[in-house]
């Protein structure tokens, strides 16, 4: 039995002992997890191949898109995200920078599918409001448990 | 042309802010904010951002960052000294 996403669907948080209990009490057999580094990597991989792009918001974005910056000169614009290798289910990416206008708050993140694409997955930062044209440099480790 | 940093009419300082932060996702994310201040309120803002940054530093120089110092400025209400938010905008003068 394969269990497969739909292309641009958020990963999801998993209840796994109930999902263990659910596809026994279904199907009428038993699920082997394989906890080794080999499927945590695995499973980075697909997270950096799928979060391509990143934005930041002037709302917290955790459950879905915030309210994306825009404005400025450099004009604000989503970036291309740029993942190393994933290490034991540990992925980095490279510090991505960010043009910000002078008047705008920086809140929240996001990642997604492409610079246009399914938002998947975010979060708060630490809140600034900019008095001038400035930089925001975000830098995102992903761990895979 | 942009004005050089030694530009006297640049009067604002570079503020560069730090934190790194753990994500309920798991990821964890490094932040740094560089944003450019006035003089007027340059003491005020860093002390805000201290309450919410793990580091902060200024610039020991002046340096009026992308916008030039004829950029826009943004004061919030709270050091604005007039009670609401401040928009200065852009003059257009180095153009």
């Amino acid at each position: 039995m394969t269990y497969q996403l739909p292309v641009g669907c958020p990963l999801p948080t998993v209840d796994l002992e109930g999902f263990l209990a659910f596809h026994a009490a279904q199907f009428g057999e038993a699920v082997m997890i394989a906890t080794g580094t080999g499927l945590r990597t695995t499973l980075s991989d697909a997270y950096k191949g799928a979060a391509t792009f990143g934005d930041l918001y002037s709302t917290t974005g955790v459950s879905a898109a915030g309210t994306a910056i825009s404005g400025g000169s450099p004009a604000y614009a989503s970036k291309a995200l740029s993942w190393g290798s994933s290490t034991n289910g540990v992925v980095s990416t490279t510090g991505t920078v960010f043009d910000i206008p002078s008047g705008a708050t920086v809140a929240g993140f996001g990642v997604k599918t492409g610079a246009g694409g399914a938002y998947l997955d975010g979060g708060a930062l630490t809140s600034q409001a900019f008095a001038s044209q400035g930089t925001y440099t975000l830098t995102l480790t992903y761990t895979q448990t | 042309m942009a004005a050089s940093k030694t530009d006297a009419r640049i009067d604002k300082r570079k503020v560069t802010m730090r934190s790194v932060r753990l994500l309920p996702s798991g990821e964890t994310a490094t932040e740094e904010a560089t944003d450019y201040v006035g003089p007027d309120y340059l003491d005020a803002y860093v002390a805000d951002a201290q309450t919410r940054w793990q580091h902060v530093a200024v610039s020991d120089e002046p340096d009026a960052g992308p916008g030039g110092y004829d950029g826009a400025t943004f004061i919030p209400a709270a050091f604005s000294g007039v009670g609401e938010d401040v928009t200065l905008p852009a003059t257009g003068e180095s153009t």
